[in-house]
């Protein structure tokens, strides 16, 4: 059994409530088992590679930090400035209380957020852009318009970013320095943009694409035992988990 | 709804490059974040680009100029970032939900008749306020001190009127002039605009 398996609608379906519940809760030790079991799945149920786990890991943890950080110093209630953490031991109680406090808050905020990118990249690894596009066709009524349309743009990703670079390559050349966001880049590349929107338009139709007479399917997506099984554990362990530690006093 | 598979391709295409864009950004602003993380500042270092982030709904609000416009733009470009990658995953999607209502809320608001510079504004200021509502929930920007998120708003709201009223307009009347909007409400009436 593998998470590449599950169906993409199903699974992004759980997600979005998934997230959706863990915004409603302050739990750490939710949060830790939403962030590890994601990554277990990812690591003992899926093709996915470490490499590419550790390359979205990595700007998640960053954020996280950020977080983290802005939470210790900055949270609502009892506030302290950077300078007087620095001799923690030699503060007294009630500020050390107050730091505990704000560590909490720090630690509780950084959890959220790495057990959404838990979820996040737990999605982006195991699902194939075209199975999560068909999915949406068959289990959301997705029209096929939209979902071709979407696919065409998406496909035109890699024409993007060598576009991106001849234009700028072009700018350099008459001695027009650019940045990397510059308007100009922008606007040369919007302009191309609206060009083959309707070159891939004109050429999508004239193959017989027509949105809006009836169409057959090659692949279509089902939803399976295991689709229901998947939801129910995430979803129940999240929901349960936060019900059963509101349950229990002083549980963080 | 009456949607060519042309307008649609527009959007989704704009989408993509505005999603380049936005990502060769957040690198910029991992990098920026990573310097202010010890000042407990990191989260701010994103808020320049928020505006970037609003881009494909305030550019197909104005352009297209149809109900819907903005919800399904910020759709359309939350799943096509989701399947470019990143670590938020399907989340995207909820936030671009509450990014397009921002501008569709103010152009239904106007009958989806007035689409000049002040309703642009009104529409990145509102885009800003959802988002932030968005943030104090599922972010947990609640718990942090009120000032620090003031100084956050700030900053979103100028990137967002910035990117998505200067910029936006002044792409789209340019691409008017360029005679590439033709098949687009927007160029019959960039005229009108500019004139007030």
């Amino acid at each position: 059994m593998k998470a590449e398996k599950l169906n993409p609608s199903v699974k992004m379906a759980v997600i979005l409530v998934g997230a959706v519940a863990l915004s409603f809760q302050y739990y750490i030790t939710v949060n830790v088992t939403v962030f590890l079991g994601f990554m277990l799945m990812l690591v003992f149920f899926s093709n996915a590679k470490k490499k590419s786990i550790l390359a979205l890991l990595l700007p998640a943890f960053l954020a996280a930090l950020g977080l983290f950080f802005m939470g210790l110093y900055y949270a609502r209630g009892n506030s302290l400035s950077a300078e007087s953490m620095e001799s923690v031991s030699n503060l007294p109680y009630a500020v050390r209380a107050a730091a505990s406090a704000n560590l909490l808050t720090a630690l509780q905020l950084a959890t959220r957020l790495l057990a959404f990118a838990g979820m996040g990249i737990f999605f982006g690894l195991t699902t194939d852009g075209e199975r999560l596009v068909f999915s949406l066709m068959h289990q959301c009524r997705l029209s096929p318009k939209f979902a071709y349309g979407t696919l065409a743009a998406v496909n035109l990703l890699p024409n993007m970013v060598k576009e991106y670079g001849q234009v700028r390559t072009a700018f350099e050349m008459r001695g027009i320095h650019v940045g990397p966001v510059s308007a100009k880049v922008i606007f040369t590349m919007l302009v191309n943009s609206i060009r083959w929107s309707e070159s891939v338009a004109m050429a999508m139709e004239s193959k017989g694409f027509c949105s809006e007479e009836p169409r057959t399917f090659h692949y279509v997506l089902h939803v399976k035992w295991y689709d229901i099984l998947f939801a129910v554990i995430v979803l129940g362990a999240i929901i349960g988990g936060t019900l059963i530690l509101t349950g229990i006093p002083g549980s963080i | 709804m009456n949607w060519k598979l042309k307008d649609i391709l527009m959007i989704a295409i704009c989408a993509v490059l505005f999603g380049v864009v936005y990502l060769g950004c957040t690198n910029v602003g991992g990098m920026i974040s990573s310097v202010l993380t010890p000042l407990g500042m990191g989260s701010l270092a994103y808020e320049p680009f928020y505006g970037i982030y609003f881009m494909a709904a305030a550019f197909a609000v104005y352009v297209i100029r149809k109900p819907g416009a903005g919800l399904i733009a910020e759709i359309l470009a939350a799943i096509i970032e989701t399947l470019m990658g990143n670590f938020f995953g399907p989340i995207i999607i909820l936030s671009g939900l509450v990014q397009g209502l921002g501008f569709e809320a103010i152009i239904a608001l106007k009958k989806y008749k007035k689409y000049d510079r002040m309703t642009m504004i009104e529409g990145a200021i509102l885009c800003s306020v959802f988002t932030m509502i968005y943030n104090l929930i599922v972010s947990g920007y609640n718990k942090i001190a009120i000032p620090v998120l003031i100084i956050m708003m700030i900053v979103r709201l100028i990137s967002a009127v910035v990117f998505d009223v200067f910029v936006t307009m002044g792409l789209a009347k340019g691409l008017v002039k360029a005679g590439l909007l033709k098949g687009y409400r927007i160029s019959g009436v960039v005229e009108e605009d500019a004139a007030e």
